[in-house]
């Protein structure tokens, strides 16, 4: 019967057409988290060579306090997006914020952020040991959370950190660091947000305090000793 | 809360009065915290902050904490930080200096192991039956090899690490919501979710519900032994981050929410609740 033929063929042909299209959705579905895990394992080789040169730098007892201090400068200067994070801790204030106040504003930042994570890195004395425990590609490419712990003698337990890393123009970078639970990005953003509250919403009371606050860090040594 | 009578009712007759007795402590414990999520509330209702700009952001880009009693709260945290300097810091320095660190090791280790109660209770609560065989584990081994809980060769022999539990984080696995940050005066950082929390871990411990005024005195020697290790213990890092904060109010109010929301998440960082990338400036 032609018309029978004819529905056989046109049902042949949809199918082909169907499986066809399977087959590339496939294909495509395929390789998705194949280069989601290509990334994924980039990051965590980027934080793994990362945090081997905070801990070459922390655990190196020739090293002098200062020049620990000057070197893990140089290292979180060049492998945080300081800007991009400068900007994100302003909250909403970011759009209320002049060019001449951004301007102002940034290298602070670049300071305060740093001068804060020097101190916390520099007290740790030597056999401190890296590992990362997992990492976890987010969806929608919003990056990996590379997920790690530092042990140091002196501590029962080991700290919990974690690593947000993005991939920039094919370059990993790091947005934001979680130091026991704590986002640091999202604390400062709390903070300043704050401080800008309580000021009428002027980012140049924010720069103020920021002055006063490096200041006083380059008074102090950043390495308090810490008594046991 | 509701739960707990029907427990204590299936008590009998002869036990009428510690029933009783059961109910008023109870009774007691809630109208405290009753007491203490109310105040602020009336307190800091004409106390809200004035000179908060007018910006809208959209929503979840502010950066603005759930803090409605921001003004009540800044008060009580002065208030606790001056108590917490020049009372409680010179007591954990003198803590340290007179107890070396092996004993005030064994005294954190004893404190730890009383606590199994609540901690077991959580465990089995959050669904978690393996935290719950770890809990009493620990406390089988740690009573008895660990000298009374003195020691912890749970942990030092079998790698049995201990995990901090409360019906806060318990009522977070649960779904519940924190609510408005609030600042206590003396127990420092809180919301409604983790208030309650402690009055029903408060619930779960033996001692709450053994008579005697024997019993009240070493109450009151644990709470203030406990607060005093706890200070020792943090004291160091606390100082550093209040001298390195833009603003100390608002760094413990960040620290205290995202700690007790990785806490719920047992340690892990909070990944569901970042921040979108745009907000970085980076379009993926």
């Amino acid at each position: 019967v032609p018309s029978l033929r004819f529905n056989v063929q046109w049902i042949a042909s949809r199918m082909g057409h169907g499986l066809a299209v399977m087959a590339v959705a496939f294909v495509a579905l395929a390789m998705v988290p194949r280069a989601a895990q290509a990334a994924e394992s980039q990051d965590v080789a980027y934080v793994h060579s990362l945090a081997q040169k905070v801990m070459d730098i922390v655990n190196d007892s020739a090293l002098s306090q200062s020049q620990k201090e000057t070197r893990l400068g140089t290292v979180i200067d060049t492998n945080l997006d300081i800007v991009r994070i400068a900007k994100f801790t302003l909250g909403k204030y970011r759009r209320v914020a002049s060019s001449a106040e951004m301007d102002q504003f940034i290298p602070l930042f670049r300071k305060y952020a740093v001068g804060l994570y020097q101190a916390r890195l520099s007290q740790y004395h030597g056999g401190a040991q890296f590992k990362v425990t997992s990492s976890e590609a987010r969806a929608n490419g919003q990056g990996t959370i590379v997920h790690s712990t530092v042990s140091t003698g002196d501590q029962p337990q080991p700290y919990n950190l974690e690593w947000w890393v993005v991939d920039i123009k094919g370059q990993p970078t790091i947005i934001d660091v979680n130091i026991e639970g704590v986002w640091m990005a999202q604390n400062l953003r709390s903070q300043f947000v704050s401080v800008m509250d309580q000021h009428g919403g002027k980012v140049s009371a924010l720069i103020d305090q920021l002055k006063g606050m490096i200041a006083q860090q380059q008074q102090e040594p950043a390495g308090t000793p810490q008594h046991t | 809360l509701r739960a707990r009578p029907s427990v204590t009712e299936t008590g009998h007759g002869a036990k009428t009065t510690a029933v009783g007795r059961l109910f008023g402590r109870l009774a007691a414990v809630a109208l405290a915290c009753v007491g203490l999520a109310v105040a602020p509330l009336t307190a800091s209702a004409q106390m809200i902050p004035e000179g908060a700009s007018t910006i809208q952001a959209p929503p979840g880009q502010s950066g603005a904490a759930n803090d409605p009693l921001e003004g009540f709260n800044r008060k009580m945290f002065s208030f606790n930080l001056f108590l917490a300097h020049k009372l409680l810091e010179p007591t954990a320095r003198a803590y340290r200096w007179a107890v070396p660190k092996p004993g005030r090791r064994s005294v954190t280790n004893f404190l730890n192991n009383l606590d199994t109660p609540v901690l077991f209770a959580n465990d089995v609560l959050q669904g978690d039956m393996n935290e719950a065989g770890v809990t009493t584990a620990r406390f089988l081994s740690n009573s008895t090899i660990g000298v009374g809980g003195l020691f912890d060769p749970a942990k030092g022999w079998w790698g049995l690490d201990r995990r901090n539990e409360d019906f806060g984080q318990t009522l977070g696995v649960w779904g519940v919501g924190s609510g408005p940050y609030l600042m206590l005066p003396l127990l420092g950082p809180s919301n409604p979710r983790d208030l309650t929390g402690r009055a029903v871990d408060q619930a779960f411990d033996p001692l709450t519900w053994t008579g005697g005024r024997a019993v009240t005195y070493v109450q009151l020697g644990l709470l203030a032994t406990r607060t005093v290790t706890k200070e020792e213990a943090v004291m160091d890092e606390f100082n550093q981050i209040e001298r390195t904060s833009i603003d100390f109010y608002s760094q413990v109010r960040s620290i205290y929410n995202q700690q007790r929301a990785s806490a719920i998440r047992n340690g892990r960082a909070d990944t569901s609740d970042l921040p979108d990338l745009a907000e970085f400036d980076i379009n993926q």
